[in-house]
Parts: structure tokens; sequence; C-alpha cells
């Protein structure tokens, strides 16, 4: 418990959640007040944005001094977790310009993803092609006809 | 009380029809299911489930989703159990000593008596279910926008207090759940804002989108990392797991108090199965004549920790169906189910949809008692669900996430709200900060600010009513006291430990 | 929905062995499915009025294609912007209602009605001033006298900028120095939550709404109920409220329905919207949609053509001084 978090990560969310935070007081600075109270839509964003930048600072200030030992990076899949991040995005930018119906996509996606995880294995290969298609092409089915849900893609 | 019973059996008549049975039995094992599975958890199966019920009369698809929440929070004892992985968070406790009992040679022991507790539990929180919801609608009536808008306030003070880590951590997640509820078009006014002139941003970031990304697809990222970790196991047990009347006895005072803890924290706004359990576990350990066995396989421990878990269930559901403030992440969801059945919660609920309240409240009812009759008797069965070659279940679960964030409203829009919020659940937990602040910020701060304003408005510009009027006087000092109190025994605990480390 | 579903594959199978049936007059259009964009999520009042009439046509065979009904939930801007900018090749529609007027108006949105080819109106619904009971007013003369003594004093609960709002302020212009002050609460349910709970003095409901929490399914007054209407804003009793006057009998001007109003993208080809105006004017006769008006007690008027844009232009006339005054400036 007294380990500490790598101080990069620390720093590098605080930073993320500054960042949102100066959207938001971006955002609203050209906000009128309001007409029917004194508050307007302005303020309470802004001054949540203000408290998650005080306490998003504080945590900086805090993870430069502390001197605890920092917890020991675990032996994790950066890369693997990046790559399927990415086939995720180009599935997703897929579907959105309707390259192709939600079936042949979800197929592609599922084979590039699972294979990719099981180190296109020869052995589970046909295993990994069969369920894609499986899932892609039934759920097509089960949510178009059965639950009639629309479905992203053409 | 003669019209809650007439309600009770008006709600067992819907969930007895064949179709509402099925729905709470479908839930129920859906949810016991994946609460069976490491990684996913009932947030995440609820919100996945949402875009189905669309077409589906709006009394069935909240008695299926309440099922679900049922199964899920019990299908993490086995789990729990057997692999020393917590099905949902609110089975960590139970962890403790399921585990160390199972290795001891009684896995069917210790799985026997987490599913009774767990059936006690929830049948203790029905009750206070049933019996309070309505008197409790009928007080909160009552209640102007300054009751609420302080009642939140608590409500978000003490989900940041109370959630596991840092409070700091815990606040800055809640004020970031509220920040990202904000951009759309506010209701307080009618004109947009945050939207950065991108007439998507109109209708803002919803929660749908925003919960599948931050809990299931930041866990599945999470999953790939450790994609490889071997699973210490426990074989399960062929003998029976039905626990003897004896053990009832037993352990029946232990049950009532840790139901009783269980359902009370349940009813606070926004604090959900996971602190009812920790406090049911070290209440539990407190009057023990055994305490030292807590840990280490204690049957005490399991007892309190299943009780308690479940028993939040029926708790939190509580002030969602009297004042339309969820108890618990789920709950959250729940009120969003309402919501897209065009069914506003709050205290006429009793009034305007007495069937879908009373539905609610039957299906609770039967979700654990199919529960109870699941888990006796495919509990072996239902335990080799954990071992589904997560290589193959994660990227068929991001598809499920994407179908779930399109279906809610047919726009792309959503989907990349759902993996942008991913990535950023996924970081917020490298960072360790809790998501049940962000989920509930992200809930409240709508209402929490327009009730404000609307107090405002009422009052033509003053805000004197917070101090004046009794029970948000009441609500606000609360929060202040929650607030401050873990900030002074903090610094306490520090001067404490200074001291002692400058004498030795 | 299965069944629903099942009827509509049933349907198209049907058509398409003989397509003689379709209006002869259009039998160019419509040659694939047509896709209604409903603004809003599902279960509303628009979701439920265009799905009625999706199943009233494929059920009475009126087109020889299916019309599928796409919900483009969250803020009814971004389904409404997706029509306009929609390519006009005359299978893409959109329902809306008088918030399109609204939004324009208070300046919400830039575009507006104007920007899409009017197709019909189907159904309307009207709306009733509410009070407590408990409240001591009776009349609307009595609640806005009150206004009118201490303006600026009675709460007037609504969604701001939204219909309600906009009903509120033309009760209160229809008595000179008549004030009241509107709070943000939201839509039907929650000013009927603040009402019971007294924590408004006046709000609007639908007629649908009103009977809903005033009345027990036998149609005998709910004794749970805490408010009470005072008047209904259609231009004729509403039959399921007999005791209701309506504005104009009181005197005052103030008719206040909310059409369905069925809109094509700018520059859809005249068969297309004179063909799909048809259908609707069939569909509107069929029992289905006959017995969701009755449920829902709307006014089973219907408009299309020059009738419709002349309706369209003298509601922008009534509701752009209005909603400028509900709106932010």
């Amino acid at each position: 418990m007294n380990e500490r978090i790598d101080p990069r990560v620390e720093i590098g969310v605080a930073l993320m959640l500054i960042l949102i935070a100066s959207l938001a007081l971006f955002g609203t600075k050209d906000i009128p007040p309001g007409r029917f109270e004194p508050l307007g839509s302005a303020p309470v964003p802004q001054a949540v944005a203000g408290m998650v930048l005080l306490l998003a600072l504080w945590i900086i200030v805090r993870a430069c001094i502390d001197r605890r030992p920092i917890a020991t990076p675990s032996a994790d899949r950066y890369l693997d977790a990046a790559i399927v991040v990415a086939f995720t995005l180009l599935f997703v930018a897929a579907m959105h310009y309707r390259l192709t119906t939600f079936a042949i996509l979800t197929t592609l996606y599922l084979v590039a993803t699972i294979g990719f995880l099981t180190r296109f294995d020869r052995k589970r290969l046909i295993w990994v092609i069969g369920i894609a298609a499986a899932v892609g092409f039934g759920f097509q089915y089960l949510f178009t006809r059965v639950f009639v849900v629309d479905l992203p893609g053409l | 009380m003669e019209g809650v019973l007439t309600g009770l059996v008006g709600g067992l008549a819907i969930v007895f029809t064949p179709m509402g049975f099925f729905y709470v039995a479908l839930g129920t094992i859906l949810g016991i299911s994946v609460g069976a599975i490491p990684g996913l958890s009932g947030a995440m199966l609820i919100a996945l489930t949402l875009p189905l019920t669309y077409y589906m009369p709006a009394t069935d698809a909240i008695v299926l989703l309440i099922g679900m929440y049922v199964g899920s929070i019990t299908g993490g004892l086995i789990t729990a159990t057997l692999l020393r992985m917590p099905g949902t968070p609110s089975n960590v406790m139970t962890t403790f000593d399921g585990y160390p009992m199972a290795r001891a040679g009684k896995p069917g022991r210790a799985l026997g008596l987490g599913i009774a507790a767990s059936f006690a539990g929830g049948i203790i929180s029905w009750w206070f279910l049933l019996l309070l919801a309505k008197p409790l609608s009928i007080w909160a009536t009552r209640f102007g926008p300054f009751e609420y808008f302080t009642l939140i306030l608590m409500a978000m003070v003490l989900i940041a207090s109370v959630s596991q880590g840092s409070l700091i951590k815990g606040l800055i997640a809640g004020l970031l759940g509220m920040l990202v509820s904000m951009p759309g078009v506010d209701p307080s006014s009618g004109m947009p804002r945050l939207t950065f002139d991108t007439y998507h941003m109109n209708s803002g970031l919803k929660l749908l989108p925003v919960l599948i990304g931050v809990f299931a697809v930041s866990q599945i990222i999470a999953d790939v990392l450790d994609i490889g970790r071997k699973i210490e196991r426990v074989e399960s047990t062929k003998s029976s797991i039905m626990i003897k009347a004896g053990d009832w006895v037993r352990h029946g005072g232990n049950m009532l108090r840790s139901g009783l803890i269980g359902t009370l924290v349940g009813i606070l706004p926004g604090v959900g199965a996971s602190i009812g359990s920790v406090i049911a576990y070290t209440t539990a350990k407190n009057v023990s004549k055994t305490p030292e066995q807590f840990g280490k396989g204690s049957e005490e421990g399991i007892v309190a920790s299943e009780t308690a878990n479940n028993a939040t269930v029926g708790g939190a559901l509580i002030p969602l169906i009297a004042m339309g403030i969820p108890g618990s992440v789920i709950d959250a969801i729940l009120i969003g189910a309402l919501m897209i059945h065009s069914i506003q919660p709050g205290p006429t609920l009793f009034i305007t949809n007495p069937d879908i309240v009373y539905a609610m409240i039957a299906a609770c009812l039967i979700g654990n008692l199919v529960m109870l009759a699941v888990m006796t008797g495919s509990v072996n069965w239902v335990a080799k669900l954990a071992y589904i070659p997560r290589t193959f279940m994660l990227p068929v679960i991001i598809v499920c996430c994407v179908i779930g964030a399109f279906g809610l409203d047919n726009v792309m829009f959503d989907v990349w709200v759902m993996l942008i919020f991913g990535v950023i659940g996924f970081l917020l937990e490298r960072a360790r900060y809790p998501l049940g602040p962000f989920v509930i910020g992200f809930v409240l701060a709508p209402l929490m600010e327009s009730k404000l304003r609307t107090g405002l408005m009422m009052t033509g510009g003053s805000i004197t009513p917070i101090f004046t009027r009794p029970v948000a006087a009441t609500f606000l000092a609360i929060a202040i006291i929650l607030l401050v109190w873990p900030l002074v025994s903090e610094w306490r605990r520090r001067k404490a430990e200074a001291g002692t480390s400058a004498a030795g | 929905m299965r069944t629903t579903t099942t009827a509509l594959f049933a349907g198209t199978a049907l058509l398409a062995a003989g397509m003689s049936m379709a209006t002869p007059a259009h039998a160019e259009w419509p040659e694939k499915p047509i896709r209604v964009i409903v603004p809003f999520g599902p279960g509303g009042t628009s979701d439920q009025v265009t799905r009625t009439f999706q199943i009233a046509i494929q059920e009475n065979d009126i087109l020889p294609q299916p019309i599928n009904v796409l919900n483009v939930g969250g803020h009814y801007s971004v389904g409404a912007r997706q029509v306009m900018e929609a390519e006009p090749d005359g299978y893409t529609f959109l329902t809306l209602h008088i918030a399109l007027m609204g939004g324009e108006a208070g300046g919400m949105l830039d575009f507006g009605y104007r920007d899409f080819e009017p197709v019909a109106t189907t159904g309307q619904f009207c709306l009733t001033p509410v009070v407590r009971k408990d409240s001591g007013f009776d009349t609307v003369d009595d609640l806005l006298a009150a206004a009118a003594a201490e303006p600026d004093s009675l709460l007037f609960g609504a969604n701001l900028g939204a219909i309600n709002h906009m009903a509120g302020i033309m009760l209160q212009n229809s008595e000179p120095d008549a004030e009241f002050r509107f709070v943000q609460i939201g839509g039907g349910t929650a000013n009927f939550t603040a009402l019971t709970g007294a924590q408004i003095n006046a709000s609007v409901l639908s007629a649908a709404e009103v009977i809903n929490f005033t009345k027990l399914p036998d149609g005998s007054d709910n004794p749970e109920a805490q408010i009470k209407p005072l008047a209904y804003t259609g231009p004729e009793r509403n039959p399921k409220l007999p005791d209701l006057p309506t504005m104009n009998e009181l005197g005052r001007d103030v008719e206040f329905c909310v059409d369905s109003w069925w809109f094509a993208p700018k520059g859809t080809p005249a068969e297309a919207i004179e063909g799909f105006a048809a259908a609707l004017e069939a569909a509107a006769q069929t029992e289905a949609v006959q017995t969701f008006y009755e449920e829902r007690t709307f006014n089973p008027i219907f408009l299309a053509g020059d009738a419709l844009a002349a309706s369209l232009d003298e509601t922008w006339e009534r509701i752009e001084p209005v909603a400028k005054q509900a709106g932010q400036q």
C-alpha cells in the first residue's frame, strides 16, 4: 500500500485532467449570465473545472516530492494492448465511413484481433476464422432480424 | 400498508406471467454467469443489455435488468472462492476467507455458505425495500430543489470519501465525472454549452457510451495487458453444497446484522455493494469470538461479506424508486433504463407507474429465489465459465460494446465517445483513480446543477433556504462533516506517525 | 417486436408479388425502403406516432416498400440536421413538432422549418393548465388574476425554451400585467411531481398526461392525485375531459396544440412528397391510427400541400414572438 505509482503515469494522467479542465474553462468563457436566475450556464462547469485543475496540480506536486519506492512495474504487455486498441480504431473508422457491411467488418476485425492475440497459431487459426464469421454474421442476423437494433456499417 | 400489499400482488402477477418470469430468470442466470467470469462485471452486462431492451415492454425490460443486478452480485462469489479473483468488486472481501477455505479442502462448504448468505442478504433487504420505498417516496415529494441539491451534494462527498484509495483521487474522479456531464443543451437555459460548435455535442456526452467506455472498454484493455497471467484454481466439489439447518441457526445473527448493514449502506445514495461488504466484514470481525480466523478461512467472514453485498441491492433500490437518486453504479444505469422507456423515476413513480415499481420489487424477490435455485443446482458448471479463453472473449466483447454504444441513438459519434472514454477510464485506473465516483458524478451532476438553479429561480437568486430549511441544512452539515473528517483523521494519523518515528 | 418484424417481411413479400397494389399515379416511387428519422429516443410521443403510422402503412399494404424508423436520440437538433443534410432522393423523412420553431425563434438552431419540404401534419395533442387542488384557483381567470395582482410571484414549472414554457407565456400574455415566474422543472412527470410536492403553483400538462395522472383506469377520479386541470387549449372541448372549457370559450385567444409534422430534405422530388403524404393520409384512416389517436387523446387532423404550408406559416407567426420571449436574449 505504501508503494507509489510510477510518477510518469501519475503526472501524465494529471496532465490529461488539466487539459480537459482547461478545455472546459476555455469553452465556457463567452457564455452570458443567466436570464432566469443569476448563475447562467457558465459558473458551475467553471467551478468544477477549476477544482479539477487545482487538485490535479496538487497531485503533480505530490508526485514530484514523494520519496516512497516506486511500485515494481509488472510484466504487462503494453504493445499488445496498443495494437488491440489500434485495430479497434480501424474497425470503428471503417464503420464510420460505411466501407462495407457490419458482418464483414466484424469478421475481419475478429480474425485480426483474436488471431493476433493467439499469435496466429496455425492449429487454432481455423477456429478463429470460424468463430469470427459466426459472431459477425450471427450478430448481424440477431440484431437486425430479432432485436431490430440498427447496426453501424452499410 | 394495504396498498403496498395489493401493489405487491400486482407486481408478482406481472413477474409471474410466463414472459415476466422468463426475463427475471434469464437476467439472473446471465448475471450469475457474468459475475462468474473475472474481468466482466454486472455494470458492464447491464450497460450492454440496455439497448436490446428498447423494444421490449418497460416492465419486461426492468425485471430483466433487476435479475441481472441480483445475479451478478452473487455470481462473483464463485470465482472469489475458487480462483481468488473477485468476479465483481463487491466480492473482494469474500476472497479473504472463501479461497483459504476452498484450498483447505472445503470448497463446497465455502460456496454453500456464500450462497445461503447471499440469499439471506437479498431477502432481508427486500423487506426493507417493500416497506420503506413508499413512505420514503411520500416524504420525498416534499423535497424542494434545495433539499435535492444538498442531498446530492452529500451523496457526492460520501462516494468520494468512502471509495477505495485516496480522498483526493476520489474527489478528482467525481469532479471529472461532473465536468464530463456538462456539455450539451443546458436544461436550465435551453441553450447549448461546451459544444465547441459541433452539433453532435448538442446531445452532450451520453451516459451509455461513457459508461460502456469506462467500465467495459477500459477493463478489456486492462485484461489484454495481463492476458498471459496464469489462474490459480481449486477444483470445485462434487458433493452437495446445501448447508444444514444448524448452519442457518449458527450464522443467523451474523446474517441479520450484515444484512442490516448492507441494506443501510445500500440506501445511502451513491455507495454501493463494495462498501457494504467491507463494513459488515469488519463489524463481524470485531464482534467475533474468533477474530484470528478472519482471513484464514473464517465461515463468519464469508457470511458477513456475502450477506452484506447482496443486501445492498435491495437497499440501493430504495432511493432509486423513492427519489430517483441512484444508490449505486448499477442503479445509475437502471435510471437510464427507466428514462429510455419514458418513465421518470422520482417520488411520484408510485402514482404514475405503480405497475413498474411493484414489478421491480417483485423481480427483486423472484431474482433472489432463482439465484438460490440456480446457484445450488449448477455452481460447478457455472464455475467453468472462468476458463473461456480470454483471447477469444475480449475481442467479441469489444464488438458488443460497439453495438451497445451505437444502438442507443444510431450515431457513430457515440461510438467514438465510447472509445475515448475507454482509454480515459483505463488511464484513470492505472493511476488508481476510483471509477465509482466518476460515474456517480456523471449521473448526479446535471441533477445537482439544475436543482440548484431551479431553486435560485424560485427564490429570485437567494440561496438562504439551504441554511434555513431544516432538511437541506442537515444534508449540508453532513456533507461538510464527511468532507472534513477524513482530512482531520489523516492529519492526526500523520502527526501520530511523526511522533512515533521521532520517538523511535 | 418479433411479430411486427414478421409482419413486415410478410407484407413486403406479398407486395413484391403484386406491385399493382401501389398507387398508380406514383408507380415510380418508392423503389426502395423508406427511412423515417425520429429525432428523439424510443418511447416518446414522436416515436409512438411515427411507429403507429409505420405499422398502419405496412399492415394495410399502403406502400410497396417497407418503412424503417430510426431513432436518433439525444437533442432533437442532431436528428433534424441529419435529415436536412441528407440526400433529397425521396427516401428520407423526419417527424418533428413545434420544438423546431421554438428552437429557431429562440436562437438555439441556425435552421428552421423553411429548410425542409413539408410533407404532412398527422394529428395533434393539446394542453391543459394545471394547479394544485388546494390552491384556491378554480378557473384560469383566478390563476391569471393572481398572476396579475402579484406579478413574478407565482411559480410556473416548465422546461425552459420548450413547449410547456411557450404555453405558459401564451397563457400569461392573455391577461394584461400577468406575469409568472418560470422555473426549470422539466417535462410532464417532473411538473406533476413538483405540483404534488407544492414546489410550484402551476404548470401545463398534455391532455393525455392529465388523464393519466388524475383518472383511474375506469375513468373515475384518482383520489391520490393532488392536481386539477383548469382549461383546455384545443379548438374544441376534449371528449375525455368534457367538463373542461376551452380557452377560446373563456374569451382568451390561447389555442396551443402540438402538431405532428413530417418533413423531407429540401429538394426532394414532388412525387415522393405527394406519394408519402397520400400514404400517410390513407394510414390515418386505419384502425391502428384511429385507436392510437383515441388512446392518446389526439385530435385526428390531417394536412398536406398548400393547407399544410399555410398552417406552418400561421403557426410560425404565432409562435415566433412567444419563443423569442422564452428564449435567451
